[in-house]
């Protein structure tokens, strides 16, 4: 059970200048979070009935809608390649950090005073936290949404191991993508008094800009070209379009325009913060 | 039977009073819903403008399924908002507050709560319908009552699923998937499905019954149809009141004192 108490404070804080001390710091909020999470992996695996009904439906949708066209290939995607996609897409959706409900109510209720003294960046903690999170969420949906996909449309046969550890990459700065975007949305509570309507009006855009009801490649290309040029696209769409449809120029451009939307947003998100914080006022004791 | 219906009247109109006391959340909920409901009906537009036609569905039987289905669904959960909680009131032992009241505990309970967001679902059901063409008064009057018919079987099945935590515990999250999944096989069309899913979705998750029925009823004037989805709306209700008296001879009070907001 040691393994599960943070670093005690004057170790904290003696560590809290180097790159290693920060690092084994972050590390070791991420695993308590996985240990805690797989306290409770019968909660993580409820997730599982969602994935097995959405890659069952999109299955039957997309098969019924190749074999209506006649096709063997829809905007260069195989029937197994689109169902593949999913899992892929799915995975990335249901996995991904969860923190704007408790930023922004930490946010409201000024609880975020108490945390901003410890000895660790306040958006760091969520993000080593849900990535505890994300790697149980993520490998359990994995696994569920590819026993459906295998069953109903066989093996992804244009998978390449090699291209694994770049897969992986662009999904990692995915969830890194998203993280920003939504860390963003829960700090605009200092500003507003309900982020939802915006955190809603975000996952909807997703949806379809981002390629998670339907491949970007199948949109018009009129919103293709929209949907190319704006973040959301990296965070569903290229990488899962990677896993199916390997294209290692796509990687390279996935990879420069994640780096770049991420180094956009990160510095949005520090002066958010930083500007938050300062306006930050609590009452009572 | 009619001075319960003036009860239940009577529950609504106060919580529609309280709901009318937040607007501005009140407003925003209702209008997230309809982007939400929009964005699913987006999807469905896109598809149809490359793809045209699919299993005998085209973007008009698309229109009538969502007008039907959100209008049922906000029908079902704006009035009964209680109907998807039933799980989670049983677990916490809170049913002790209508046991103990003079009035039958199932509608009570039932109709105690009145959902906000889901007046988004009612109202995108409205405008999905006048997008449908059918706005002859036989349409009409069809359309209205198998919206009521699929509105019913939304509130038995998230009942009857809910009381099912009598036997099993909590069940709060299997009613919650459980919704979600008869809620989505609504959405798509039914002659996606074949064997033993679509005997699943017409039996154990009637979710034949709150979509692709409803449409075929209205589309296609169809009596047949009208006939067997009020026989299965019947149906389900004495299922409901039936799993609902079993379990709740089981009830156990969480002694707990509760204050019913």
């Amino acid at each position: 059970m040691d393994e599960l108490i943070f670093l005690p404070a004057p170790a904290a804080v003696l560590h809290r200048r180097t790159w290693r001390g920060s690092a084994r710091k972050y590390l070791a909020i991420a695993r308590t979070n996985l240990l805690n999470r797989l306290a409770y992996v019968w909660d993580a695996a409820s997730n599982v009935l969602l994935m097995f009904l959405f890659i069952f439906i999109f299955a039957q949708l997309w098969g019924a809608t190749f074999e209506a066209q006649g096709a063997t290939e829809i905007a260069g995607l195989t029937l197994t390649q689109t169902i593949w996609y999913f899992v892929w897409a799915e995975m990335i959706q249901m996995g991904k950090i969860r923190h704007v409900r408790t930023v922004s109510q930490e946010v409201k209720d000024g609880s975020l005073a108490y945390t901003l003294g410890r000895p660790y960046n306040y958006l760091l903690y969520h993000f080593a936290s849900g990535i505890g999170d994300v790697l149980i969420q993520a490998g359990v949906l994995l696994v569920a949404g590819s026993l459906v996909a295998w069953s109903q449309v066989g093996p992804l046969y244009s998978f390449r191991l090699e291209t694994l550890p770049v897969v992986l990459l662009v999904t990692a700065l995915a969830f890194v993508l998203d993280f920003c975007v939504l860390s963003i949305i829960a700090l605009l509570a200092f500003f507003m008094e309900d982020v939802n309507s915006l955190l809603f009006i975000y996952h909807k855009i997703v949806f379809v800009l981002g390629g998670l009801l339907i491949p970007v490649d199948f949109l018009p290309d009129w919103l293709q070209a929209i949907a190319r040029v704006l973040p959301f696209n990296l965070v569903v769409y290229a990488p899962a379009k990677l896993f199916v449809a390997w294209d290692g120029g796509q990687a390279v451009f996935s990879l420069g325009l994640q780096v770049v939307w991420i180094g956009i947003l990160a510095g949005l998100l520090t002066v958010l913060y930083r500007y938050g914080t300062r306006r930050l006022t609590i009452n009572g004791g | 039977m009619l001075e319960e219906i003036r009860f239940v009247g009577h529950l609504i109109r106060l919580n529609l009073a309280s709901n009318m006391e937040y607007r501005a959340s009140f407003l925003s909920q209702i209008v997230g819903m309809i982007i939400n409901n929009g964005i699913y009906f987006v999807f469905w537009l896109l598809f149809f403008d490359r793809f045209q036609e699919v299993r005998g569905y085209q973007i008009g039987e698309i229109y009538m399924l969502f007008a039907v289905l959100t209008l049922a669904y906000g029908l079902a959960f704006t009035f009964a908002g209680n109907a998807g909680e039933v799980a989670g009131l049983i677990a916490q032992g809170r049913l002790d507050y209508y046991l103990a009241l003079p009035r039958p505990v199932l509608p009570h309970l039932v109709f105690s709560r009145m959902g906000q967001s889901t007046i988004g679902d009612l109202t995108f059901g409205i405008i999905a319908f006048l997008f449908t063409g059918k706005l002859d008064l036989v349409s009409i009057v069809l359309f209205v009552t198998v919206t009521l018919l699929a509105a019913l079987i939304f509130v038995t099945f998230a009942v009857t699923v809910g009381a099912l935590a009598f036997f099993l515990g909590n069940a709060s999250q299997l009613t919650d998937r459980l919704l979600q999944t008869l809620l989505t096989f609504g959405l798509y069309p039914f002659g996606l499905f074949q064997g033993v899913v679509r005997l699943i979705l017409l039996t154990l998750i009637p979710a034949a019954f709150i979509g692709a029925v409803p449409v075929q009823v209205v589309q296609l004037h169809d009596g047949g149809a009208l006939a067997l989805l009020a026989g299965v709306a019947a149906l389900s209700v004495i299922v409901m009141v039936g799993v609902f008296r079993l379990g709740l001879r089981r009830y156990e009070s969480g002694s707990a004192i509760n204050i019913n907001i």
